[in-house]
């Protein structure tokens, strides 16, 4: 699960203690300091943004047509303008635990790029 | 919550109207059986004859994901891809049409009955064109499209668009029941 830290110390939280839903979109942008992804209480990744780093996040989850075994990768990173180029920074935890940071996104499956919320999407 | 999918195979029926959806998983293995009939079972039955010049078809499959399970916000990004290797001997082709017939919650109209083992090439009204599936990897993957609104998938019942498949069998091919083959689903989900 993730915990969508905001710059006055109050943080918003995927799931309530009443196991309400809180949803990615609600996540205040302008608010955001730090992007936290859990598992079991722990955490994984802590990950800090500045103003004007636009946070990506997605669960990538890949399904074998026969067996059904499905595996699941999360991809939580940001990116962002400087001068008038696009910079990102993307971390890849896998379902293993082990984390990989890229900078790019590339063509491979577990690499290529998701498609952009609007949210999510640089301004020019 | 985390979202669940099934895949289906659409069979039976009209043109635009499948008579029979079908939840591939609860089948085999193998979980789809290539043959000259168009209906789920997977037996020994209707086999592709191999010709003694030319090339024989079997029935085209029209397969899809269906949420079983909403994901909190949204899925997307959907792709399709194989091992890169056929492994069902010489002689024998796996192809993917080119063209994703619609398919989604609210429509069938992408479905086409398979009646006769004619290639889907141009007998599909939907597919004027194939790509063999293995040429599709995990670095090169077919984008699968979803025509529901937004092209999200965010509620139960909702669908990707049909990928139609189907198997070729040349002159060279031998007899036999052959290896099976994976393919892989991918999603993002939010």
């Amino acid at each position: 699960m993730w915990k969508a830290v905001y710059e006055d110390g109050t943080f918003l939280p995927q799931y309530n203690e009443d196991n309400s839903t809180n949803k990615y979109p609600d996540i205040n942008r302008s608010k955001l300091v730090c992007f936290i992804i859990l598992k079991d209480g722990k955490v994984l990744l802590k990950m800090n943004l500045s103003k004007g780093q636009r946070l990506i996040y997605r669960k990538r989850i890949r399904k074998n047509s026969r067996t059904g075994v499905t595996d699941v990768t999360i991809l939580v990173g940001w990116q962002m303008l400087i001068k008038g180029v696009s910079v990102k920074h993307i971390h890849l935890i896998f379902s293993d635990g082990s984390i990989e940071t890229i900078p790019n996104w590339s063509g491979d499956r577990l690499y290529s790029s998701p498609n952009f919320m609007e949210c999510e999407k640089l301004n020019g | 919550m985390t979202a669940e999918f099934s895949v289906m195979f659409d069979f039976g029926g009209s043109d635009g109207s499948p008579g029979t959806e079908q939840d591939i998983s609860s089948l085999g293995p193998p979980n789809l059986r290539y043959k000259q009939a168009d209906n789920a079972t997977i037996d020994t039955n209707n086999p592709v004859p191999i010709p003694s010049s030319g090339t024989n078809y079997s029935y085209w499959k029209q397969v899809y994901l269906k949420c079983t399970t909403a994901p909190d916000t949204q899925v997307d990004n959907v792709k399709l891809y194989s091992d890169g290797t056929n492994s069902l001997s010489t002689g024998i082709n796996f192809y993917v049409g080119d063209e994703l017939p619609t398919k989604n919650s609210g429509s069938d109209t992408g479905y086409e009955i398979c009646d006769s083992a004619v290639t889907m090439v141009s007998n599909h009204s939907g597919i004027t064109a194939q790509t063999d599936v293995f040429s599709y990897t995990s670095g090169s993957s077919k984008t699968i499209s979803i025509s529901e609104s937004g092209s999200i998938i965010d509620a139960v019942g909702e669908t990707t668009n049909y990928i139609v498949l189907q198997m070729s069998v040349a002159d060279t091919a031998s007899t036999g029941d052959k290896t099976n083959e994976d393919l892989t689903y991918q999603y993002d989900e939010i």
